[in-house]
């Protein structure tokens, strides 16, 4: 109705944009708690190592604590060596947050130009590149994430390229969409008429107005990349042990998921807060940068 | 008006909340339709005359709409705000129906169009599924669409022909009353006079009561009976067609004729009234249209005006009619 | 639409050609090749290069696939090195499993997905709302590997209602469904809910309540029939995906489908397996995909009348992209 968007768009038109976002952000309360986790996990991989003795408390066996359950000493318990699965669950975050968005910031470098200029260009330029990426994209991300560190051997870096690998094609299309929307918009018309150049276009005005699916395209997709990582790290083609990877611990406790499942849970449990908590703060950014989708 | 009121509103009064801000559509509006009798609600868009045709057939959303407790809404003296799901279904479409005013996305996609009028056929009246598809085939011819057309989707007809369809959905079952929101305004001009026809026709043939939405004066003095004008929410000046138009009481409709071109007079200038109606969630203390008017004063700035019987069943709200010791005539009428 | 078929199924022809170069060099550059699996400490080096020109892999990899694409024209996918199997007889073996699995994981997606985004729609904005779409991201949010394990401790070793693993008919096909459809919900869900709510808020819903059809009528007919074409569309694209991501669910449960072979195979460096394999299964999930637009065009009246009148049509692939 006429009348309640009257009233909406005033109200819009009292703050910036950006105050204008965070303030619909704010009102999303998935989203900021997830906001909260997200920072607190960043903080976490950050800081973790001024906190925590790598050789002592996160890696150092205790052969006479083996295999306990959780305990006041021992909150999550320990694992077959008698380490603390806290302590390890704990480290871990800095594993996971450092892949995810090296990850994310691997496709992103590739992704970004390409989708750009495939979006940009358009016509046969787009045609010939876009079916590179079907191709990659053909193949299942798990399965090509498999095969990049077969080639270049199982290494945190490796992981990172090989999940990031996995992301190009999201990223692309990403890119790809909201250029071409850009493109075709009638501010980008005016300044070609105005005789500026094509790389100044793209930075000055396609850019800037393609960050917002961008944005939250990175935010789903760290989530997206710590699931990937635990996952190869599960298949033992992750991070080489004794690292307190999630996603190593989950498969070294599989081997004694009979009778200690504590070892399994507590890693999961971690994967999935700090996923959950990237996702929520993902849908929240969508809903708060697309007016348009908020309902 | 002597005949029994098919369609009896009082004090109806809905208000939209969202996202804290409150949105009055429509404040204390009464109206009345009786047998064979058309009246015409006019006003500028978003002065609620649609939300007070939505709630004649119950069909505000709530939420975000609220109908205050004070409304009362009768058709064919039966309370239609306190029924219930099965007897609102029997009610609307067979009693009461409406002509909504966007064709283009008021037809469903994956519908056929005899399907979509067959359905409210069968829903009212006694019959198998085929019978009902063969008074929608008919129902069809009525408003002027071959037969052979019937098994097509809308987005195959042009606009005029899925306001046609339209029409026939809201007539397919010979409603008593029959609500028309701007049933015109999305077609070009010749198809506009077949519609007007064809609801003159119904009026003459089926006694039908109807309300006809629109901010087309024209078509207001071709088929009206009787004449309301809204401004923000209110009825501000209601009565006979010639009551309205001849003897034009409100400051606002004697703007809204200024702004008419003058078919015999065709040297006049327009004069258009300058402003905007106030934001409907920020209504102004008093008399609505007192910041456009160009007779307010200080009082009606205060003082909210309410619908006063004139002369017959003419009633205007306005504070200028009932300053002590003033005899008050608008412009448009000292010619006279 | 005959021709648009065609024209697809042509596209599909450089994917194939490329992913299996892409497979191939990937698999040539890879960190030993599959003869050193075979070998010890035991084996001479002239055993050790008779062992290579026994596989071919003494030869250059272009020239491998060079041989091996000519074998594919001729319908040869190449023999597994590690079973000696002919690849397509491995596949087949496997995809049986895959497709059941599949089929249970995606019933399970739309036995919860629709209902909940229908009820999250209709109550939009409230708590009620809120909570539907709070599941939808935790099952999106739970690793499905992690899911499988925790699906086991409490159903297989705590309870023992259900085997923990294996192919021991139905009653092992519960727990990896349940892990793959939960980890679907998210999207289905929440494409479910989107839609119903632009059809719940269409203007030919006021039309139908209009009308006097009651309100059942009106949201299960009115809104749910135009809001099941992007339901259907996402939800077959689901069904794809399953065949493309349930190495590690078929893995935590030993379910012998093609996923986990395939992972096996990568491990072992059985090209032929992997590669042959990919374009099976890159096939498979290509032509679901082309089922899946057929269909669209069957369900959707507009689209129908568009490729009755005029051929060309652009909006397509629109849910696929969104998924990816």
């Amino acid at each position: 109705m006429a009348e309640k968007r009257m009233t909406v768009a005033q109200r819009y038109q009292k703050r910036t944009p950006m105050g204008e976002i965070w303030y619909r952000l704010r009102k999303n309360k998935g989203a900021m708690i997830g906001l909260v986790v997200v920072i607190i996990m960043l903080l976490t991989a950050l800081l973790v190592d001024a906190f925590l003795d790598y050789d002592v408390q996160v890696c150092g066996y205790n052969v006479l604590e083996r295999l306990q359950g959780p305990s006041a000493k021992h909150p999550f318990g320990t694992d077959d060596m008698g380490r603390d699965l806290f302590y390890r669950v704990v480290y871990g975050t800095k594993y996971s947050m450092l892949i995810g968005v090296s990850a994310v910031l691997f496709s992103l470098v590739f992704g970004l130009p390409y989708g750009a200029i495939c979006g940009y260009f358009g016509g046969k330029v787009d045609l010939f590149l876009m079916r590179l990426m079907d191709i990659l994209s053909a193949i299942p991300s798990l399965l090509l994430g498999i095969v990049v560190v077969a080639v270049l051997g199982p290494s945190i870096t490796n992981l990172v390229i090989a999940i990031g690998i996995a992301q190009i094609p999201a990223v692309t299309n990403i890119t790809r969409a909201s250029v071409m929307t850009v493109r075709n918009s009638d501010y980008v018309e005016s300044s070609r008429c105005m005789g500026l150049s094509r790389l100044s276009i793209i930075t000055n005005h396609i850019l800037p107005n393609c960050l917002s699916p961008i944005l939250v395209r990175v935010t789903l997709g760290v989530a997206n990349a710590i699931v990937s990582a635990s996952g190869l790290s599960f298949l033992g083609l992750g991070v080489p042990v004794p690292s307190p990877e999630w996603g190593a611990l989950l498969s070294a406790g599989r081997g004694f998921i009979r009778g200690y499942s504590y070892m399994t849970l507590f890693p999961g449990l971690a994967i999935m807060i700090t996923v959950l908590a990237l996702n929520l703060l993902g849908d929240g950014l969508r809903d708060a940068l697309d007016p348009k989708l908020r309902r | 008006m002597n005949q029994e009121s098919l369609l009896e509103i009082e004090h109806l009064t809905v208000r939209f909340e969202v996202d804290g801000d409150v949105i009055r559509a429509v404040n204390d509006v009464s109206l009345s339709v009786s047998e064979g009798r058309t009246l015409g609600l006019v006003g500028e868009s978003g002065a609620g005359k649609t939300t007070t045709a939505l709630a004649a057939l119950h069909l505000i959303q709530q939420p975000p709409g609220i109908i205050e407790e004070q409304s009362r809404i009768r058709v064919c003296g039966k309370d239609i705000l306190n029924m219930n799901q099965r007897e609102l279904s029997r009610t609307r479409g067979a009693d009461i129906s409406m002509i909504f005013q966007d064709p283009m996305t008021s037809l469903n996609p994956v519908f056929t169009v005899a399907d979509q009028i067959a359905e409210s056929i069968y829903a009212h009246v006694d019959c198998t599924k085929k019978e009902a598809y063969e008074r929608a085939l008919n129902m069809l011819e009525i408003v002027g669409i071959p037969r052979d057309r019937a098994s097509e989707y809308p987005h195959q007809f042009s606009g005029g022909m899925k306001q046609r369809v339209v029409i026939a959905i809201a007539l397919a079952c010979n409603p008593k009353v029959l609500i028309a929101d701007e049933p015109t305004t999305a077609l070009d001009v010749t198809i506009q006079a077949q519609v007007i026809d064809l609801m003159k026709t119904l009026k003459q043939k089926y006694r039908t009561g109807m309300i006809l939405i629109t901010h087309d004066l024209g078509i207001v003095a071709d088929i009206c009976d009787d004449v309301a004008v809204m401004y923000a929410g209110r009825i501000i000046e209601q009565g006979t067609l010639r009551e309205v138009f001849n003897h034009t009481l409100h400051p606002y409709t004697e703007g809204l004729f200024n702004s008419l071109p003058d078919i015999k007079n065709r040297k006049a200038k327009l004069i258009p009234i300058p402003g905007l109606m106030p934001d409907p969630s920020n209504l102004p203390e008093g008399c609505a249209f007192a910041p456009r008017c160009r007779y307010a004063t200080e009082e009606c700035r205060k003082t909210l005006p309410v619908l006063q019987p004139f002369e017959g069943t003419h009633q205007t709200a306005c504070l200028a009619y009932s300053r002590p010791g003033e005899d008050f005539v608008l412009e448009r009428n000292r010619a006279k | 639409m005959i021709r648009y078929t065609f024209k697809r199924i042509l596209l599909l022809i450089p994917i194939l050609v490329g992913v299996s170069l892409f497979i191939f060099l990937a698999m040539d550059m890879a960190q030993g090749d599959y003869v050193d699996f075979l070998v010890n400490e035991n084996t001479t080096p002239e055993q050790e290069a008779e062992l290579r020109a026994k596989y071919g892999l003494d030869k250059p990899a272009i020239i491998r696939y060079f041989d091996y694409m000519g074998g594919m024209f001729r319908g040869d996918l190449g023999t597994s090195y590690l079973s000696g199997e002919s690849v397509f007889d491995s596949f087949m073996h496997k995809i049986g499993n895959t497709t059941k699995l599949a089929i249970a994981s995606t019933i399970v997606c739309v036995a919860i997905s629709l209902p909940l985004g229908i009820y999250s729609a209709k109550h939009r904005g409230t708590i009620r709302d809120n909570i539907s779409q709070f599941f939808a991201v935790l099952g999106l949010s739970i690793p499905n590997f992690w899911l499988g394990l925790m699906l086991i401790i409490l159903f297989a070793l705590k309870l023992g209602w259900l085997p923990s693993g294996g192919d021991e008919g139905f009653r092992s096909i519960i727990l990896p469904a349940l892990t793959v459809g939960t980890g679907h919900t998210a999207i289905l869900m929440r494409t479910t809910r989107s839609s119903m709510l632009d059809t719940l808020n269409a203007d030919y819903l006021r039309t139908a309540r209009a009308k006097g059809l009651l309100e059942s009528t009106v949201v299960n007919k009115h809104a749910l029939k135009p809001a099941m074409i992007p339901i259907l569309q996402v939800a077959l694209s689901q069904f794809a995906a399953c065949f493309g991501g349930a190495s590690l669910t078929e893995t935590v449960f030993s379910w012998p489908g093609v996923g986990k072979m395939i992972v096996d195979a990568v491990k072992q460096r059985d090209t032929p397996l992997v590669c042959g394999s990919l374009i099976l299964k890159c096939t498979i999930i290509s032509v679901i995909g082309l089922i899946t637009d057929l269909l669209y065009v069957a369900v959707d009246p507009r689209v129908k009348t568009q490729y009755a009148s005029s051929s060309h049509r652009k909006k397509k692939k629109t849910a696929t992209e969104e998924e990816a």
